[in-house]
C-alpha cells in the first residue's frame, strides 16, 4: 500500500471513529439530557411550576408511576415520539422533585408480552392494531394498590400535560376519595318514578349519579337537612327545594370557609310533569318545576331570575315528535345543543368538550363585584333571546316561541366564580360568631336537566344484545370534569392550563371595533331622525286640521326623511368599504415593507459599491 | 487552530466583495416575506407570532444554504487560491472552521435582516417574544448544520453543481429522517435504540420543537455535534487533498 492509500485508509477510519463519538454523544444525550432546558416562553409553559412543586414536595407516601410508551413503534410518527418523550422528561423530573417518593418506571411493551396484556387490563389504551399498536398511557399506584391511570396522552392535551400530570400524583396522595355532599329535590337515586317504584325494580338511579358514587363518595343530604357534615369536601346542590334560612346559611357557610360547591339551578326541571305522569302525584315526591337561591347569589353578586328561560336560534335541537310513521320534526329552540364554540377552550373543565345538552335553562348574569371573578364556562350562541319561563312550562308547540324580530344576544349558562365575598346573612353571622367573609369557590349552571338521561345517552344494543346506555353528549363528563377540579387543592387549580391566551393580532381588531362604533353612531343618528320625523307628524296632524294640507306637509316631511335615510345608509355602507380598504391598505404597506425595503436598499447600496468599483477601474 | 480569525476575516470580507452574496440576500428575503404573507397566510391566521415565518425557513434553505455553501472550496480551487491558502501557516482545522463561521455568520446577518417582521408584529399585536427569539435561534441552528453538510461537500468536488445538488440531497434526508416514509426502511429488522435514533436525527424535529418557544439541551447537542461532525468530514477531505498535493 502507497503512502497515499495509508492516508487514505487512515481518513475512512478516523471519519468512521468520529461518526461512532457522533452516535454516543446523542445516545447519550438523548437519555441524559432531558431535564435541561431553556423555556423562553413569556408563560414559561415548558417549566414546572410551583403548584406542581407543592405537591411533590408534600408527599408523604411513596408512589410508583407505570408509563407505557411504545418507543420503538412511536418512532414511525415522530410529532407522537417526541411528545411521548416529553411526557418522560416531565414524569422525570417528577421522579427527582419527589424527594424519592416517586418510583418511575418505563416500560416499552412489546408486542404479544405480559406488559401489554398488563396495560390493556390497566385500560392503557392502544393506539392501532397489532404489532404497530402504540402504548401511551400511565399508571398510578399507591401502596394500597389504588389506581389512577391516564389511558392515552393525546397531543391536544399538551396544554394540560402538568395539569394531568399532577393530578395523577394528588389524588394518588390523598388518603381517600374526595366526599360529595348532594342536594337536590331530583330523583336521581331511584329514578322518576321515586322511591317506591325503584323498590318494586321500575326506576333506575340517573346515570350520572351511578357515576359519582364511583369516583368520590357521595352523602346524600336529606330535604330537611340541619347541617352539612363536617367531612364532605365539595358541594353539590342540584335543582334544590325550597330552603330554610338556617339551610341557606349552612350553604353559606360551607363555601365561606373555602371549600368548594357546584351549583345547578333551572327554571323548569323537564321532569316534574313526567314525576306528575309517574306518580299520580299522590306518591312521589313533590317537585318545585323552578329552582333559585336568590338570598345566596345576590350576596355573590350574580342575577338568575327563575322566571327566564333562554332560548337559542342557532343551538336549537330538531325534536321527532309522535310515533311512526307520522313522524314529525320540531325544533325546539329552547332545548340547546352547546358545541364546542360556545365552551370555554381556556378552561379544563370545558376545554375538551364537544358537546353538552340543555333543555329550558335559565341565564346567569354577574354584576361585577370587586375581588371576585367570573368565568364564563359555557356560554350561548350570539343568536339567543330570553323568554318567559312560563312559556317554556307549559305543553306548548315550540313554533310559538320564535319570535323573528327580536334582538339576539349571547347569554351565559355557566359559570366560575371565585374571590373574595360577604356572608349573606351577615346578622346570623353576628350572633352565631360564623364567618363574615371568605374566599368562595363556586361553578353555578343555569340548567339542572342536563342531569337526566335522556338528554344526553340513549339505549343501545351492544354486539352481545346488551342494553347499553351510550352518551351523545358530553354531560356527565362535564359534571365530572368540575368536581374533580373542584376537588382538587389550590396547588392543582392554580396549574390550570397556563399561556392558552390567544394573541390576536390586536389592531386590526382596533380597526373593525372602530368602524363597529362608527356604524352604530351613524344607525342612532338614522334612529333620532325617525324619531323627530314622527314627532313633527305627530305635531302637523295636531295643528294642521284640513286633511289636504296635512297630507302635502306630512309628504314634504316624509320625503326628506326617506332623503336623509338613503343618505345615511350611504354613509354605512361608505364605512363598511372604508374599514375594508384601511384594513387592506395596511396590509399591503406591511407586506411591501417586509418583503422590498430592505431589498431595495441592499440593491441601492450594491449598486453603489460595485458601481463606484467599476468607475474606478474605468478612470 | 491559530490563525482561524484571520481567514474567517478575509473570507467575511469577500463576501461583500461580490454581487453574488447581495443577490442572495435579496433571494432570501423576499421569497421569505412571500412565503409569510402568502404561503403562511399571516394576517388570516390572525396571530401575533411568527410561525408563518419560520416554518418554510427549512425548506427555503434546503435551496439557498448549498448555493452559498457549494462555493466555499470550489471557488478556491477554481481559482486556484486552495493551494496558496494552504500554503499558508495555519492548521487545515483553521481554514476549515475559519471558513464555516464566515459562512454562518453572513447568513446569520441575512436573517438579521428580517427584523422588520419582528416589527410589524410588535405593532401589529403584543406576540411573546422568547418564542420569537427562540425562533431566530432554531433558524440559525438549522442554518449552521445545512452549511456544515455544504461546506464538506464543496470541499470533496470541483463541480459546484455537484456540490449544490448532494447538499440538498443529504440535508432533506436529514430533514426527512423523522418522516415515516424513512422510518418504515428501519421497521422490523433495525434494533429499536437505532429506529429511535434516526428518529431523533430529523432535523424538523428539532426544529420545531425550539420553534416552541422551549430550547432542549439535546436539541441544542444535537446540532452542535452535527455541525462539529461535518467540519471533522471537511477537515478529513481538505487535509487528504492537502497531502496528496
Amino acid at each position: 500500500m502507497g503512502a497515499t492509500g495509508k492516508r487514505r485508509l487512515n481518513a475512512y477510519l478516523q471519519l468512521i471513529f468520529a461518526f461512532i463519538i457522533f452516535l454516543s454523544v446523542n445516545l447519550f444525550g438523548n437519555a441524559w439530557l432531558g431535564p435541561i432546558r431553556f423555556d423562553l416562553t413569556g408563560d414559561k409553559l415548558f417549566t414546572l411550576n410551583p403548584g406542581t412543586r407543592e405537591i411533590l414536595a408534600g408527599l408523604e407516601e411513596p408512589l410508583t408511576l407505570r408509563f407505557y410508551f411504545s418507543k420503538g413503534t412511536a418512532a414511525n410518527d415522530p410529532a407522537l415520539f417526541r411528545y411521548g418523550r416529553r411526557v418522560q422528561d416531565f414524569l422525570e423530573e417528577f421522579e427527582v422533585l419527589s424527594d424519592g417518593k416517586i418510583r418511575l418506571e418505563v416500560i416499552d411493551p412489546e408486542p404479544f408480552s405480559e406488559e401489554r396484556e398488563e396495560a390493556a387490563t390497566y385500560g392503557v389504551q392502544g393506539l392501532g392494531e397489532g404489532d404497530q399498536t402504540i402504548f401511551l398511557g400511565l399508571v398510578g399506584f399507591d401502596e394500597t394498590n389504588r389506581l389512577e391511570v391516564i389511558s392515552l396522552f393525546s397531543e391536544e392535551r399538551e396544554r394540560f400535560l402538568e395539569f394531568d400530570l399532577a393530578k395523577i400524583v394528588f389524588l394518588l396522595s390523598q388518603e381517600k376519595k374526595p366526599v360529595v355532599g348532594l342536594i337536590t329535590s331530583l330523583p336521581m337515586r331511584y329514578g322518576t318514578g321515586g322511591a317506591r317504584a325503584f323498590l318494586q325494580g321500575k326506576g333506575q338511579p340517573y346515570l350520572i349519579y351511578s357515576q359519582l358514587t364511583q369516583l368520590f363518595e357521595v352523602v346524600y343530604l336529606e330535604d330537611n337537612f340541619n347541617v352539612i357534615p363536617r367531612n364532605v369536601d365539595v358541594l353539590l346542590v342540584v335543582h334544590p327545594a325550597e330552603m330554610t334560612a338556617e339551610q341557606l346559611y349552612e350553604i353559606d357557610q360551607f363555601v365561606l370557609g373555602g371549600k368548594p360547591a357546584m351549583i345547578f339551578v333551572d327554571p323548569f326541571a323537564e321532569i316534574t310533569p313526567l314525576m306528575q305522569q309517574a306518580t299520580g302525584g299522590v306518591f312521589g315526591p313533590e317537585i318545585s318545576p323552578s329552582s333559585d337561591l336568590a338570598a345566596l347569589f345576590s350576596a355573590w353578586g350574580i342575577s338568575y331570575s327563575p322566571e327566564r328561560a333562554v332560548v337559542d336560534y342557532n343551538l336549537g335541537q330538531r325534536v321527532e315528535v309522535g310515533n311512526p310513521p307520522q313522524v314529525t320534526y320540531r325544533d325546539y329552540i329552547h332545548w340547546l345543543g352547546v358545541r364546542k364554540d360556545q365552551l370555554n377552550e381556556d378552561n379544563p373543565i370545558t376545554a375538551f368538550l364537544s358537546v353538552i345538552n340543555f333543555a329550558s335553562a335559565g341565564v346567569l348574569n354577574f354584576e361585577g363585584r370587586e375581588g371576585l371573578t367570573f368565568e364564563p364556562l359555557i356560554e350561548t350562541s350570539e343568536g339567543a333571546d330570553i323568554v318567559a319561563a312560563n312559556l317554556v312550562r307549559q305543553d306548548i308547540d315550540p313554533g310559538v316561541l320564535i319570535q323573528t324580530t327580536s334582538p339576539r344576544e349571547k347569554y351565559t349558562l355557566a359559570g366560575h366564580l371565585s374571590g373574595r365575598v360577604k356572608s349573606a346573612f351577615p346578622e346570623v353571622v353576628a350572633v352565631n360568631k360564623g364567618l363574615a367573609e371568605g374566599n368562595i369557590n363556586v361553578i353555578i349552571v343555569a340548567d339542572a336537566d342536563i342531569f337526566e338521561d335522556r338528554f344526553w345517552a340513549g339505549h343501545r344494543l351492544d354486539s352481545f344484545g346488551r342494553d347499553v346506555l351510550v352518551p351523545f353528549a358530553d354531560n356527565a363528563a362535564f359534571i365530572v370534569n368540575a368536581l374533580d377540579y373542584l376537588s382538587g387543592s389550590d396547588a392543582l387549580i392554580s396549574l390550570r392550563a397556563r399561556g392558552v391566551s390567544k394573541r390576536p393580532l390586536e389592531k386590526f381588531h382596533d380597526l373593525r371595533r372602530d368602524a363597529t362604533f362608527q356604524e352604530e353612531a351613524e344607525k342612532e343618528t338614522l334612529r333620532a331622525r325617525l324619531r323627530e320625523v314622527e314627532a313633527s307628524l305627530a305635531e302637523l296632524q295636531r295643528t294642521t286640521p284640513e286633511d289636504q294640507a296635512f297630507s302635502e306637509a306630512s309628504e314634504v316631511e316624509i320625503q326628506n326623511f326617506r332623503n336623509q335615510a338613503r343618505t345615511i345608509k350611504r354613509n354605512l355602507n361608505q364605512v363598511q368599504r372604508t374599514l375594508l380598504q384601511t384594513i387592506r391598505t395596511m396590509e399591503n404597506r406591511i407586506i411591501f415593507l417586509n418583503m422590498f425595503v430592505i431589498p431595495a436598499l441592499l440593491l441601492l447600496l450594491g449598486l453603489l459599491r460595485f458601481g463606484l468599483v467599476e468607475r474606478r477601474k474605468r478612470s | 487552530m491559530a490563525g482561524w480569525m484571520a481567514i474567517f476575516k478575509r473570507e467575511l470580507f469577500s463576501y461583500f466583495a461580490t454581487p453574488v452574496a447581495l443577490v442572495f440576500m435579496v433571494v432570501f428575503l423576499v421569497l421569505s416575506g412571500a412565503f409569510t404573507f402568502y404561503l403562511g397566510d399571516f394576517f388570516l391566521r390572525d396571530q401575533a407570532d411568527l410561525q408563518s415565518f419560520f416554518i418554510y425557513h427549512p425548506w427555503l434553505f434546503l435551496f439557498l444554504i448549498p448555493a452559498i455553501s457549494m462555493r466555499l472550496w470550489a471557488e478556491d480551487r477554481r481559482s486556484g487560491t486552495f493551494e496558496l491558502l494552504l500554503t499558508l501557516p495555519v492548521s487545515t482545522f483553521a481554514v476549515v472552521f475559519g471558513k464555516f463561521l464566515a459562512a454562518w455568520i453572513f447568513i446569520g446577518l441575512t436573517l438579521a435582516m428580517t427584523f422588520p417582521i419582528w416589527i410589524t408584529v410588535n405593532y401589529l399585536g403584543a406576540p411573546d417574544n422568547g418564542v420569537i427569539l427562540a425562533g431566530y435561534l432554531a433558524s440559525f441552528l438549522m442554518a449552521g448544520s445545512y452549511l456544515s453538510i455544504g461546506a464538506a461537500l464543496s470541499a470533496l468536488t470541483r463541480n459546484q453543481i455537484i456540490a449544490f445538488v448532494g447538499t440538498a440531497a443529504i440535508c432533506f434526508l436529514f430533514m426527512a429522517s423523522g418522516l415515516p416514509l424513512v422510518q418504515n426502511l428501519f421497521f422490523g429488522w433495525a434494533p429499536e435504540a437505532l429506529v429511535s435514533l434516526v428518529a431523533s436525527f430529523s432535523f424538523l424535529g428539532h426544529f420545531n420543537s425550539i420553534l416552541k418557544g422551549v430550547i432542549e439541551g439535546r436539541d441544542l447537542l444535537f446540532f452542535i455535534s452535527l455541525i462539529a461532525f461535518w467540519l471533522f468530514v471537511n477537515y478529513l477531505i481538505v487535509n487528504l487533498k492537502r497531502e496528496a498535493g
